[in-house]
């Protein structure tokens, strides 16, 4: 079954490769067959989620890897699965724009590739085999980050592969240290083993960091609203939606092996609430489109990242249902995040392609011009803004009320870390609603402010949509058919904390009914006013009245006006950068507005300057003459030599 | 037997030292036809038949095949006389010799408890020839001068496989008989093309990849 899925998706690499000469045969090839085999793996990973499962690979090549599948993997197979069926049906229509940039064969290779090395992380057995996948992971994404080939693409995929090695270097070193105490290199044989308080916790601030950075957490965060917007969005959807979920599995998964004390669930809290808070500030102040939604991913894995702090915080304290809870709440978000985050990756490319812009300001009353993209756009809006019926607001309803369960607790710190993440995702949830209202407003909504954009736009290709109709589907789906995810995802859970029980009523919220509730609202007004024979006049259509002036679309709200407010109140955090500029005298006034993250600034800066500084010195020694190479050589037989001598001749 | 590796050391210096290429190989040919029969004596004294085969390979690799090529390669570029070296003619066998005779002095020990072969003269030639490859590649500007060093080396180590651990794996075997005749055809290619660009040997000019 598994070897099945995976030789799949190789052949289906190698042979997109092959057809080189022939990319519009690779792009059926390469992105048709790809989400039919996805559509099969899903079944197949839903099925069997409760198995523990796995292939060896044959033969004995210096040692033959073995990929298993536990109900923790299998979830996450089923969530890399699910979003590529849907990005593969986006992508047959959305790569025809990426034709003059790349040949659509290696786009398609990498594509398959790149689902294949996540699978194949996820299943991975022993600490080898799982660091050589991840950095086949990180490998492939950055090369699918290139297609894009913009100016800036070069420093951004050197700095996205800089922030992911020093994270791969965190988590080698972690579990490098959990096979040395445990003496064994497979996660299988990892049970039982002594290992000393201090070294404990220095392994999960190593995973945390090396994760973490891989996840997008803050303050590791810098890559991502770098990386997002620069990929093609497809790529972007899988990368934001899949990728960053990794982390969250090989946070979860490894941590799970080492004895947890609650202050790491509320360290990952406190990180989680900040990146919640700070993602969405920077989301919110973005006057790129694909920016916000980079920014709001941050948000995102800081949400689920509280999640998981509840979790890992139950189970330092022994509580199963707390633990239950928590994970419960970040596997759901995680889900949920994927799926809308995925719909909106895909928005936004569907608006690019049709706009060729990027800017929020340029945009305007789109709907009427893609009303399909409009629609499905929306889905995605309202399910990441959490509000009922879709799926964001059941998980973090999940995330909210395993927060409160873990503010009961007894310890003090424990107490103020959880009303105090709870404050800070309530005031997350409210920005999140103003930032995405900004998003779909001044893009589908309005009247157009360029006619030259506005003209142009229109559905380039009918399986865009399509792609993106099967994502907004799972987003009603996992909003309204809650129960079932929620009994799915428990049984996941149950795996990982063996001694939690069922012990609270997790069904009392039956989304069904809230969304009957809503619907109902929605139409009572309408109810009313036909009962009363209210305000049955028709709506006279005419230019909105713009105080004696002729209306013209300059003068609607823009991007920068509609968070004017928020701007003021939190320039104390972020800093803005006011660029005035002006050609020649009589000339327009250009301003300009930049918020610049300056946790680059703070954190990766100073070793960029410093690892600059050292090549520079370094480089003194490369001085071009091959003799000079040859002694360096020599010098070194002669060193080691000389430590071979006292060190292993007694 | 002491004969012969004493003989290879000389040669190694007479490659070292040589100011015509055409007398410098012809003393690498020399060598190699030492290290050969030095195989076969062996092979003959402890009864290990691997080392025939090694002799005979050699033969036609060390003898035959790299001093065809790299002849060829002199013909070619119609050169006579090497180069002034780093430090000079004189001194740089000098130093070469002595630095060379020292270290393989210190070590020859040490690899005497590894080898299966325990006879101080030849681990100590060839470690010297070895030795005296490196600082070819070291004091010699010339291109051709640093593949004959490099080729030295060759013989060195492939000296030092031989009295330590003739037993060993036959794909082993096969690379270090071999590797040495690829290298020699790539290091030939990227002289001429280097002659033909600059219109000299001497690499000491080359510095284009300074960091």
């Amino acid at each position: 079954m598994l070897e099945m899925i995976y030789s799949a998706f190789l052949i289906l690499g190698v042979v997109s490769l092959a057809l080189y000469k022939c990319p519009k045969t690779a792009l059926w090839v390469g992105f048709g067959l790809p989400s039919l085999v996805s559509l099969y793996s899903v079944v197949i990973f839903i099925t069997n989620i409760n198995l523990t499962y796995g292939f060896k690979l044959a033969g004995n090549f210096i040692f033959s890897p073995e990929f298993i599948l536990t109900p923790l993997s299998g979830f996450f197979s089923f969530l890399v699965v699910f979003i590529s069926f849907g990005v593969g049906i986006y992508t047959i229509g959305y790569a025809k724009s990426l034709k003059n940039r790349a040949n659509l064969a290696v786009f398609a290779s990498l594509f398959n590739f790149f689902i294949l090395s996540m699978l194949l992380v996820l299943s991975s057995s022993n600490v080898f085999s799982f660091i050589v996948l991840w950095e086949v992971m990180t490998l492939v994404s950055a090369l699918l980050l290139k297609f894009n080939d913009e100016e800036t693409s070069n420093k951004t995929v050197m700095i996205y592969l800089g922030v992911a090695q020093i994270g791969a270097f965190c988590i080698m070193i972690a579990l490098l240290l959990i096979s040395g105490v445990a003496g064994s290199m497979e996660f299988a044989q990892w049970q039982g083993f002594e290992i000393s308080s201090g070294l404990s916790i220095c392994v999960l601030t190593l995973l945390l960091v090396g994760f973490g950075s891989k996840a997008g957490m803050f303050p590791f965060h810098v890559w991502s609203p770098l990386a997002y917007p620069l990929a093609p969005s497809n790529v972007a959807a899988l990368m934001s939606g899949v990728m960053s979920k990794m982390a969250i599995f090989g946070l979860i998964k490894f941590s799970l092996f080492l004895p947890i004390n609650p202050g790491f669930g509320l360290s990952i809290m406190v990180l989680g609430a900040l990146s919640a808070l700070i993602g969405i500030s920077y989301a919110l102040v973005q006057k790129e489109y694909s920016k916000l939604i980079a920014y709001s991913s941050v948000e995102n894995i800081g949400i689920i990242l509280l999640g998981v702090g509840t979790g890992f915080y139950g189970i330092g304290l022994g509580e199963g249902t707390l633990a239950l809870l928590g994970f419960v709440g970040a596997l759901f978000h995680a889900l949920n995040h994927a799926t809308f985050k995925s719909l909106l990756f895909l928005g936004a490319g569907n608006i690019y392609n049709a706009t060729q812009t990027k800017e929020i300001d340029k945009l305007g009353g789109l709907a009427r011009k893609m009303p399909i993209t409009a629609i499905l756009f929306l889905i995605g809006v309202v399910s990441i803004s959490a509000l009922p019926p879709l799926n964001g607001f059941v998980s973090e309803w999940f995330i909210y009320r395993s927060m409160i369960l873990g503010g009961l607790s007894e310890s003090l710190l424990g107490r103020a870390v959880f009303a105090l993440s709870i404050v800070a995702l309530a005031l997350t949830g409210a920005i999140v609603v103003f930032a995405f209202i900004k998003l779909y407003a001044l893009i589908f909504a309005g009247v157009c402010k360029d006619e030259k954009i506005y003209n142009g736009a229109y559905e380039k290709s009918l399986f865009m949509p399509l792609g993106m109709f099967v994502l907004a589907f799972s987003c009603l789906y996992f909003g309204l058919g809650a129960n079932n995810i929620i009994m799915f995802l428990g049984s996941v859970v149950m795996d990982l904390i063996p001694n939690a029980t069922y012990s609270i009523n997790i069904d009392v919220l039956s989304m069904p009914i809230i969304a009957l509730l809503l619907c109902f609202l929605l139409i009572l007004p309408f109810l009313l006013f036909g009962i009363f024979k209210a305000n049955m006049s028709k709506a006279r259509l005419s230019e909105p009245w713009a105080c004696g002036f002729k209306f013209n679309s300059r003068m609607q709200t823009n991007s920068n006006a509609f968070v004017g407010d928020f701007k003021r109140i939190i320039s104390k955090i972020i800093k803005f950068k006011e660029i005035k500029s002006q050609d020649s005298y009589f000339a327009k006034m250009n301003y300009e507005s930049r918020s610049d993250d300056f946790w680059w600034n703070l954190l990766y800066a100073p070793v960029v300057r410093l690892n600059l500084y050292l090549g520079d010195k370094i480089g003194y020694m490369q001085n071009g003459k091959s003799s000079f190479y040859v002694i360096y050589i020599l010098i070194y037989l002669y060193a080691m030599m000389i430590a071979g001598f006292y060190f292993l001749g007694e | 037997m002491e004969v012969l590796t004493i003989l290879m050391m000389i040669s190694s210096v007479l490659v070292f030292g040589f100011r015509s290429y055409k007398l410098s190989i012809l003393s690498y040919v020399f060598q190699a036809f030492c290290l050969v029969s030095l195989f076969f004596l062996l092979a003959n004294l402890h009864g290990a038949k691997e080392l025939f085969s090694w002799a005979i390979i050699a033969f036609f690799m060390k003898v035959c095949l790299v001093p065809a090529i790299i002849f060829y390669l002199v013909k070619k570029l119609n050169l006579i006389h090497e180069n002034e070296p780093t430090g000079g003619f004189l001194v740089s066998i000098v130093i070469a010799f002595g630095f060379s005779i020292a270290t393989a002095m210190v070590i020859a020990p040490i690899f005497g408890e590894f080898s299966l072969i325990k006879n101080e003269t030849a681990l100590v030639a060839s470690i010297f020839i070895f030795m005296m490859g490196i600082f070819g590649f070291i004091l010699r500007n010339s291109f051709i001068k640093q593949i004959l060093a490099y080729c030295l080396f060759e013989n060195g180590i492939h000296l030092s496989l031989a009295l330590s651990a003739y037993n060993s794996h036959s794909l082993v075997e096969l690379g270090i008989l071999t590797d040495a005749i690829f290298a020699v055809i790539i290091m030939s290619v990227l002289a001429y093309h280097y002659h033909k660009t600059f219109g000299h040997v001497d690499i000491s000019k080359a510095s284009n990849l300074k960091g």
